[in-house]
């Protein structure tokens, strides 16, 4: 029977040297064939080096050990390594996910070891993860929260001059669409943002900003009065000069006014 | 009809700005106000109508006077006969007086007005009427003449008196109304007031919840566990192979905890300290990250003792690392400077990272968001937290606080 093979990825090196080190001690007929320092590089080494096992870090630049194991699939064992990070330990519980925390226990790693090598004396396949994964995931943003849909948007970020700036959306008082351009109005300034009004309608909290016109959205908080000029409604503001016009289609949400 | 509200609203908003300004005036300056008003209509009143009439006549004639003493139909007594001047109301009181005492003369009170006729002779007749007054005299013509005459000689002073009778009763009037107007918005401006005192208490109410809160969420959230685990796997990992590198490591995760744990500090911090933080907590991560990670710090030593924000810095600096540098593969640098300009201090963290919104750890801005609103409960508008794109990648981070700060306004 040939040696077991395992690749290593971590974006530190003393972390990647100190599991090797562990299994040198907990077993040492695993041949470490190589070391990956992103997820990226670890789903192209187990596509190349088709090792028995894959020990992936969960947090790493680029692809996560989460993102890698999804593409790695069957195709070897997978034991997720994490310092901290409570909810995935909790998915890793409840899906009998292989893991391993760092530091590694000697104890807890001989476990570890024990249960990887009789998975590959019977020949058992690489367990499939991917509903474990899947559940995985929707704790992900709490592991590396990332901007997921349905969550408001709290910055903006907006050409200034020269400068990239990001400005807080509640800073902002309006946004008037320009063609495929949207200015952005706080008090103090006026920034043109590269994406369409509509998408501003979606991501923004309709609760916080009204559409009052097919172009335009205005902060709550920031609207003085409403007032009528003819058939016209026109918005006046708290901290701009600007008089925004109300289009007839978006009136009802001033008719108690 | 349609006009007619827009007629009424142009009325309303005059009552309303009438109301505004009477509101303007205390009790005796308003006092004062309607003494001026009521002089100054009475002087244009009696200097526009210098001959008004008077409100009341009643002609006596004495018993036993001469025929001859007649009495011209105008209001000049003439000899022999004495006239007195009564308001309306007492005329028929007069009249009887007059009957009374005479016991000759008659007195006739009808829908129409007055009669008086002279008891004796029957010669002589005062008639008073709505349009006039007239005097007959025995002999001369026909009473219904004379009281022709007597109308077309008194319409005249009649219709002047129904026109000017009115200005000083109406000044009245119109003072009365600008009374209630002024009482009416004085106390919607008092109801007004309470409602925003009560609006400004609540404000500063939720601002000081915030600061409290924000000072919770920073004491609670700064030593972040996935951080502490890792460094204290990593000096486990140097203490077996590299025991100097792991003391040196170690040094620093303990004057990180000095700085970072609640406990072990004031509720001030000074900018030296909190860059001492910084270093800290930048040298552990260099260790890690190694070749992936290079920083600097740039302060000039007399900004040391500047007060600034407790744990403000260094979350950002994490912020910087944890998701603009080390999810980035090639890693990058870090810098930190503190300037002091226009009487403000300005530290500005740029990192060469992934910058906001490019990794997929990319935060939702919660942080900055919690930096920015205890700066506004801190020091109001007097700081500010700016965040832009670096070049050419990574972000850049400036907070700006005031310099003279040691006002207690410093806290944590």
């Amino acid at each position: 029977m040939k040696a077991p093979t395992a690749i290593i990825a971590d974006d530190e090196r003393l972390m990647r040297e100190q599991l090797r080190r562990r299994l040198r001690e907990a077993w040492p007929e695993l041949q470490v064939v190589a070391e990956a320092v992103n997820g990226g590089e670890a789903v192209e080494q187990v596509a190349s080096l088709k090792p028995d096992l894959a020990f992936l870090d969960i947090r790493m630049p680029g692809k996560t050990g989460i993102d890698a194991a999804r593409e790695i699939g069957t195709r070897c064992h997978i034991v997720f390594v994490t310092a901290y990070d409570v909810h995935a330990v909790e998915a890793f519980e409840q899906g009998a996910i292989d893991y391993l925390l760092k530091p590694a226990d000697p104890q807890r790693l001989a476990l570890t070891v024990q249960r990887l090598k009789a998975r590959l004396a019977e020949q058992e396949p690489a367990a499939n993860l991917g509903a474990a994964i899947a559940r995985l995931e929707g704790l992900a943003g709490r592991i590396a929260p990332a901007a997921r849909p349905g969550e408001r948007l709290q910055w903006i970020q907006a050409g200034l001059g020269q400068q990239l700036r990001l400005l807080p959306v509640d800073e902002v008082v309006f946004l008037q669409a320009q063609d495929k351009y949207t200015a952005v109005a706080t008090a103090k300034e006026i920034a043109l943002v590269r994406k369409p009004i509509r998408e501003f309608v979606d991501e923004l909290d309709p609760d916080r900003f009204w559409q009052i016109h097919r172009g335009t959205l205005v902060a709550v908080k920031e609207i003085a009065a409403v007032h009528r000029d003819g058939e016209q409604l026109i918005v006046q503001l708290r901290h701009r000069s600007e008089r925004l016009e109300v289009s007839r289609s978006f009136a009802g949400k001033f008719r108690q006014m | 009809m349609n006009r007619l509200p827009q007629w009424l609203a142009d009325a309303g908003a005059l009552l309303i700005k009438v109301g505004k300004w009477v509101a303007g005036f205390s009790f005796w300056q308003f006092v004062v106000f309607s003494l001026l008003v009521l002089v100054a209509g009475g002087i244009v009143d009696s200097a526009l109508f210098p001959d008004r009439p008077e409100q009341g006549v009643v002609y006596k004639r004495a018993r036993h006077a001469p025929p001859d003493a007649a009495v011209a139909p105008a209001s000049v007594p003439a000899s022999g006969a004495s006239a007195e001047v009564i308001p309306p109301a007492d005329v028929k009181q007069a009249a009887d007086t007059a009957r009374g005492a005479e016991g000759a003369a008659e007195v006739q009170i009808g829908r129409d007005g007055i009669v008086v006729h002279d008891g004796d002779s029957q010669a002589q007749e005062v008639r008073i009427g709505w349009k006039g007054i007239s005097v007959t005299e025995s002999g001369g013509a026909a009473p219904g003449e004379n009281v022709a005459d007597a109308q077309a000689l008194d319409d005249s002073t009649i219709v002047r008196s129904n026109s000017t009778r009115g200005l000083v009763p109406m000044l009245l009037a119109a003072l009365a109304i600008m009374w209630v107007l002024r009482y009416a918005v004085r106390s919607r401006v008092k109801a007004d007031a309470r409602v925003g005192q009560a609006e400004a208490a609540a404000e500063r109410e939720a601002l000081e919840r915030k600061v409290v809160e924000a000072r919770l969420q920073a004491l609670q959230a700064q030593v972040e566990p996935h951080f502490l685990f890792n460094t204290l796997a990593a000096v486990e990992h140097l203490i077996e192979t590299d025991p100097a590198r792991a003391g040196e490591m170690q040094r620093h995760l303990i004057a990180f905890l000095r700085g970072a744990m609640p406990q072990m500090r004031g509720q001030t911090s000074c900018l030296g300290d909190e860059i001492e933080l910084c270093r800290s907590y930048l040298a552990i991560m260099k260790i890690r990250m190694e070749d992936r990670l290079s920083y600097g710090i740039d302060m000039p030593a007399d900004l040391r003792a500047a007060p600034f924000p407790v744990l403000m810095l260094q979350s950002v600096v994490e912020n910087a690392i944890k998701h603009g540098l080390e999810p980035k593969a090639e890693g990058g640098t870090l810098l930190i400077s503190a300037r002091a300009a226009a009487g403000r201090l300005r530290v500005i963290v740029a990192d060469s990272g992934l910058g906001f919104g490019n990794g997929n750890t990319a935060g939702t801005g919660i942080g900055l968001n919690n930096i920015r609103e205890r700066l506004q409960a801190l020091f109001g508008d007097r700081a500010a937290l700016v965040i832009s794109a670096n070049a050419p990648t990574g972000a850049q981070v400036t907070i700006e606080v005031p310099l003279e700060g040691t006002d207690g306004n410093h806290r944590g």
